[in-house]
C-alpha cells in the first residue's frame, strides 16, 4: 500500500516524512550516506579507485597513452576526464552511447580538474611525446548523486596515480615504457571534492538518493578542495540568499569529512 | 573524426609501447607438476568471488571476480519490446558486453569495437538455449556485461555471470551455465583458467597452440557453447574439451553453493 502510494504520489509522499524531519530511507535531514572508498581496485590502470556511496558504486580508472604536445605548449600533458553511464547501471539510461547526462557530467568534470596538476609532470621528451591520461568513470550502480562519487572517485584516483618509467632508445629516438622501472607519482595541486544537495519544498536535503532526485525542484552542486577553496558550483534551483549560505557552511563540513575518508585511504595504500 | 559527445584525445595518441626483454623461449619440458607464476598447478582455478544483488534496478544482477578477472552482470527483464518488428510465441534475447576503458592492458575505446560484438553475440547465443524463451513471448530480456578488469578468461566468466544474473532475475532457465578457459600450447603444455599473461601476453613464455573457451551445463551434462582459436590435433582437442568439461563441474558446485548462500540470505530477510 505504502509502496503504490509512493509511485502515484510521490511528492505528497516525501512532504509526509519530511513533516517528522526524516527521509524516506531513515536518514536525518542532514544525514548522508556512508562513503566507503578502495584505491588500486583495478591493476591494469595506471591508479584506480572504487567509490560506494550508500548503493551508488562507481569506479575510476586511469589509462596513460604517448600523444604529441601542441605547438604552444610543447611541454604539457593531457589529462582527458569522461563519464560513462551505462545502460546496465540503471533503467533510464537507453542502449547505444552515451547518455546525456554522462556528456553533461563529463564537462562539469572537464572544467573542475582544469588546473589540478602541472602538466609539465606529463612531459617524456619536450616537444616530440607526452602523456595523455585518460580518467574514465564508470558507475556501476546509480541510485542517486552519481557526480559527487564519480569526483571522489576521480580524485582518489588521481591521488593514487603511479607514471611508469620511460626509457629513449638512442638509436632510433623511440620512446618505450619500463615495466619493470621505477614509477613517479603524480603530484596534485589540489585534491577536489564535491557535495551536492536536492532543494524539494524550500528545503536543502544533501546526498540525494535515486527516489529524490526524481522529484527535486533543482539541485545545488559545490566543489571545494582540500585549501577549502570553492572550485565549481552548478544550482538549477531557486535559492534564497540565506539558504545559499546556509548551504555552503554545510558543504565545507561535509567536504572535510569526505576528504579524511580520502586521506586515509591513501595513506594506508 | 573528434566525437562531439566525449571529451577526446589529441589525434594521433598512441598505446605507450613496452620495452622489450625476454625473448620468446618455447618450452621444451611436459612437467604437470610444475607451478605457474602465481603459484598454482596446471588444472587449477583462480578462487572465485561472488555477490548477487549489486544493482538496485536491475530485476538481477551479479558481481564476479575470479583471481584479478572482475565483472558485472546486469539482467533486465522480461519487458515490452519498443520496435514490434513481427509477432514470435518466443520471447527475445539481447546482450551487451564491453570492456571498461581501463580493463585490459590496452585502451579500450568507449564505443563497442568488433570483438566486444561479437562476444555479446556469443553470449546471446548461449542464453538463448538456455532461457525457457516460450514463457515470456512478445517480450525481451537484456542482459549487459560490464567487464572491470580482464586477467584472462573474461568470456567464460562473462557466460558464468549472465547465467547467474538470470537465475537471480528469476527468468527460467534449462539450467546453470558455467565456463572454463583453456590453453593449449605447441610443446603440448595444457593451462586450465589462464591469466592474461598465460592467454595473451606478448613476452610470455609460450608461443602458438590453441585456446579453448567451453560452457556446459551441469545438471543436463550438456556443452552450451564451444569456441576454439588456433591450431590443434584431433586427439589433443579431444582431450582438452574432456580437461575443459571436467573443470567446468568442478566450478559449477562452487557456483551453486554461493547461490544457495545468497537465496537463504534473501529468503531469511
Amino acid at each position: 500500500m505504502a509502496d503504490d502510494f509512493k509511485i502515484a504520489q510521490p511528492k505528497q509522499y516525501q512532504r509526509l516524512f519530511l513533516k517528522d524531519d526524516i527521509r524516506p530511507d531513515g536518514r536525518a535531514l542532514t544525514g548522508c550516506r556512508e562513503v566507503k572508498i578502495h584505491v588500486n581496485t583495478v591493476s591494469s590502470a595506471l591508479g584506480s579507485a572504487m567509490v560506494c556511496c550508500g548503493n551508488t558504486r562507481v569506479i575510476a580508472g586511469i589509462k596513460g597513452r604517448f600523444a604529441e604536445p601542441t605547438i604552444n605548449n610543447p611541454s604539457s600533458g593531457y589529462l582527458v576526464p569522461n563519464m560513462i553511464l551505462p545502460m546496465a547501471c540503471n533503467t533510464k539510461y537507453k542502449p547505444g552511447y552515451p547518455a546525456d547526462s554522462g556528456v553533461a557530467m563529463s564537462n562539469k568534470l572537464e572544467t573542475l580538474i582544469t588546473d589540478v596538476t602541472d602538466l609539465m609532470e606529463l612531459c617524456v621528451v619536450p616537444g616530440k611525446v607526452v602523456w595523455c591520461l585518460n580518467l574514465d568513470i564508470v558507475c556501476i550502480n546509480d541510485d542517486g548523486n552519481v557526480l559527487d562519487a564519480a569526483v571522489l572517485a576521480l580524485s582518489a584516483a588521481l591521488n593514487n596515480c603511479w607514471l611508469p618509467a620511460t626509457h629513449v632508445i638512442e638509436e632510433t629516438g623511440r620512446v618505450v615504457v619500463d615495466p619493470e622501472g621505477e614509477k613517479t607519482k603524480l603530484e596534485l595541486k589540489f585534491i577536489p571534492i564535491s557535495v551536492t544537495l536536492s532543494v524539494f519544498d524550500d528545503q536543502t536535503l544533501p546526498d540525494p538518493s535515486e527516489d529524490e532526485e526524481k522529484i527535486q525542484c533543482g539541485s545545488l552542486t559545490c566543489c571545494i578542495d582540500d585549501q577549502s577553496k570553492i572550485r565549481a558550483m552548478w544550482s538549477s534551483a531557486n535559492l534564497a540568499d540565506d539558504v545559499l549560505s546556509a548551504a555552503l557552511i554545510y558543504v565545507k563540513k561535509r567536504a572535510s569529512v569526505l576528504l579524511s575518508v580520502l586521506q586515509k585511504v591513501s595513506k594506508t595504500s | 573524426m573528434p566525437d562531439p559527445k566525449r571529451n577526446c584525445v589529441p589525434e594521433g595518441a598512441i598505446e605507450p609501447p613496452l620495452l622489450q626483454k625476454e625473448t620468446l623461449v618455447p618450452l621444451n619440458s611436459v612437467d604437470k607438476n610444475k607451478l605457474r607464476a602465481d603459484g598454482r598447478k596446471w588444472n587449477e582455478l583462480r578462487a572465485l568471488y561472488m555477490k548477487v544483488g549489486i544493482i538496485t534496478k536491475a530485476q538481477g544482477s551479479v558481481y564476479i571476480e575470479m583471481g584479478n578477472t572482475k565483472l558485472t552482470a546486469a539482467v533486465y527483464g522480461p519487458k515490452e519490446i519498443l520496435r514490434r518488428e513481427e509477432f514470435s510465441l518466443k520471447g527475445k534475447v539481447t546482450c551487451e558486453f564491453k570492456y571498461m576503458p581501463f580493463a585490459r592492458a590496452h585502451y579500450c575505446e568507449p564505443r563497442q569495437d568488433f570483438e566486444e560484438k561479437m562476444i555479446s553475440k556469443c553470449i546471446c547465443e548461449a542464453m538463448e538455449g538456455v532461457i525457457l524463451l516460450e514463457r515470456f513471448p512478445k517480450a525481451q530480456v537484456e542482459i549487459s556485461v560490464q567487464v572491470i578488469q580482464d586477467d584472462g578468461s573474461a568470456l567464460a566468466l562473462a557466460l558464468t555471470a549472465a547465467s547467474v544474473a538470470l537465475i537471480n532475475a528469476n527468468i527460467e532457465v534449462k539450467d546453470l551455465v558455467v565456463g572454463t578457459t583453456l590453453r593449449f600450447f605447441e610443446n603440448s603444455d595444457v593451462l586450465v583458467d589462464p591469466t592474461a599473461e598465460e592467454e595473451y601476453g606478448p613476452f610470455s613464455k609460450y608461443t602458438g597452440g590453441a585456446g579453448f573457451h567451453l560452457a556446459v551445463l551441469p545438471s543436463l551434462s550438456q556443452i552450451s557453447y564451444l569456441k576454439q582459436t588456433g591450431k590443434i590435433e584431433q586427439t589433443q582437442a579431444k582431450d582438452c574439451i574432456e580437461t575443459c568439461w571436467e573443470t567446468s563441474l568442478r566450478l559449477a558446485t562452487g557456483v551453486k553453493n554461493l547461490l544457495q548462500g545468497s537465496i537463504e540470505e534473501n529468503v531469511q530477510r
